[in-house]
């Protein structure tokens, strides 16, 4: 069987294609055949490693990827696939301050239901959950980034951000009547003040 | 001795050629590429709506002044391999690139000059993502995957302008294809490792053990979009959709290639993605999951259900099946046996992973 075997057909009078049979064995076949197939086994190795090597793992599966990191990430396929894994966990804000110099407030707070499509959200729900876990050394160059914007989208020249983390009820207490936004479950966490001068 | 020896090197050499012919027949027998045309058209649409939701709000991701700064995402970045065509774009400029983006897109989605424009496509895909890696969750990572291998598939050649045209050069039927098969192949495949570690990787929470893990997801104000908490007062239904879940994800990669049990893991898995699109309002993760999970569904059927669409849409063309409609039926034509779908022939022992893996970070 060839890798590209469509491309042994030949076309018959209407210009319908025609089996021609078994390719003839050249090296060069041979050889892309081998690649193919080298090329497989490395490649579904690695999309298995990617998940594997996510902590808790072995030092089998970290020197694998190691190896295979450059190609994965190169084709963004660097995953780990652990989709509310270990479990599904509470939810962390991002809200802020921003005031202007003619002493106008805006204030807001990212996921907000009302940004839409559904989609949008999401992806602003990504960035308070992404940054809250991320490495605690990137921890201000996140916020500055977000003040910045904050700051530059709004015409606000100091921002205050904060993180906000919701916790989520029992089921006990859904029974017992808290509601999944009762103020008690949203605890907020000052991240800093950053004010710049355009000027 | 001499002879015992022989005849144990020629049964290890038998061994070795099944072993290669069955590897053969997985990933290359030729197979019609109509399938892998339709999930080029779905995939597409996705790729086209994600990126057109982008640029709602282009310049809060994409812009000089963006969520994530460009010192921010490079310093996350460094010693990776991640590149973007966006760090090369001067904001001027950031309008036009994107529109071209949604033009390769588009032309990807409708199969137009697909070889390249599925090429061109993946590099829009990647790049960005690469530019906003902390907004992506696993609709991002499906559609560059499903992208991928869409274009090693050359998934162009079925359900496309492409097609048409070739047709109106007077080339009515489209040949089964080996790269339509390895395509095809590579998504089953790179599926059964998402829905293996996402259930193993699930092992280690509590939640998934005692059966409350689906209450988390649903008392979750920031996903929900519909309300679901009168499963307070239902544990055990609460448990069920729970253990559930997880059994279906990790015995997805082994059931899904046994004929009795796939029509059951496709029904399974199209109520667990549909339930995450309506309960949890990701609708988009939802129906890119069940995209991946259609490179499962009979060719034939599939190809009978286009052309049957195609018939309504034209004019009467008769139904005609080529050498092989799949690539069960190809080998089978070529090995000179009856029409019948093959057993499984890859078997693959995931054992030593299940206690290698975990994560403590949340991964969309």
């Amino acid at each position: 069987m060839d890798v590209d075997s469509d491309r042994n057909r030949d076309q018959d009078a209407d210009g319908r294609e025609i089996d021609s049979g078994p390719p003839p064995r050249r090296i060069g076949r041979r050889s892309l055949r081998w690649a193919v197939n080298l090329w497989l086994v490395l490649h579904v190795s690695a999309i298995i490693i990617a998940p594997a090597s996510v902590a808790p793992s072995s030092a089998l599966a970290q020197t694998g990827w190691e190896i295979v990191h450059p190609y994965l990430q190169l084709l963004f396929l660097n995953h780990g696939y652990h989709f509310f894994a270990p479990e599904p966990a509470e939810s962390t804000l991002l809200g802020y301050v921003a005031e202007r110099e003619d002493g106008t407030v805006v204030t807001g707070r990212i996921p907000n239901r009302e940004i839409g499509p559904r989609l949008l959200y999401h992806r602003h729900f990504m960035l308070s959950e992404h940054m809250a876990g991320t490495d605690p050394e990137l921890r201000e160059l996140w916020h500055q980034s977000f003040a910045r914007h904050i700051g530059t989208k709004y015409g606000a020249d100091r921002v205050s951000l904060s993180q906000i983390t919701h916790y989520l009820p029992t089921r006990q207490m859904v029974l017992e009547g808290v509601r999944l936004d009762d103020p008690a479950s949203y605890v907020e966490q000052p991240l800093g003040v950053y004010q710049w001068d355009e000027d | 001795m001499g002879r015992g020896l022989s005849l144990a090197i020629g049964a290890v050499r038998d061994r070795l050629r099944t072993m290669s012919e069955g590897w053969d027949r997985f990933w290359f027998s030729p197979a019609d590429p109509t399938l892998l045309g339709v999930l080029r058209v779905l995939a597409g649409l996705m790729l086209l709506y994600t990126h057109a939701v982008w640029g709602l709000a282009l310049n809060d991701f994409f812009g000089p002044d963006a969520w994530l700064s460009v010192e921010l995402v490079r310093t996350l970045q460094e010693y990776q391999f991640a590149y973007s065509f966006w760090w090369w774009i001067e904001p001027d400029w950031m309008w036009t690139a994107y529109g071209i983006s949604i033009l390769i897109l588009a032309m990807f989605t409708v199969g137009l000059c697909t070889r390249v424009t599925s090429v061109l496509s993946l590099i829009v895909a990647i790049s960005f993502a690469h530019r906003t890696p902390e907004a992506l969750f696993g609709l991002d990572q499906i559609n560059v995957m499903l992208t991928l291998y869409l274009t090693i598939g050359d998934a162009g050649r079925a359900v496309s302008i492409d097609r048409w045209r070739a047709r109106r050069r007077g080339i009515e039927d489209v040949a089964p294809s080996a790269r339509a098969n390895l395509g095809q192949r590579l998504i089953q495949i790179h599926m059964c490792t998402i829905y293996f570690f996402a259930g193993v990787s699930k092992l280690q929470g509590l939640a998934w053990w005692n059966g409350e893990a689906m209450w988390l997801a649903f008392a979750n104000l920031e996903y929900q979009s519909m309300d679901m908490t009168w499963l307070a007062g239902h544990p055990l239904l609460i448990n069920v959709a729970t253990h559930t879940t997880i059994l279906w994800e990790i015995f997805f990669c082994a059931l899904i290639w046994n004929r009795n049990w796939r029509p059951v893991m496709l029904a399974g898995g199209t109520a667990m993605h549909l339930g995450i699109g309506a309960c949890l309002g990701m609708w988009t993760f939802g129906l890119i999951m069940l995209v991946g999970c259609a490179s499962f569904l009979p060719n034939e059927r599939v190809r009978q259900l286009v052309e049957v669409l195609a018939t309504r849409r034209s004019r009467a063309v008769p139904v005609s099946f080529p050498i092989a409609a799949s690539p069960q039926a190809a080998s089978s034509a070529l090995l000179g046996g009856p029409h019948q779908t093959l057993p499984i022939v890859v078997t693959v022992d995931y054992g030593p992973h299940r206690s290698a893996n975990g994560s403590q970070r949340f991964q969309g």
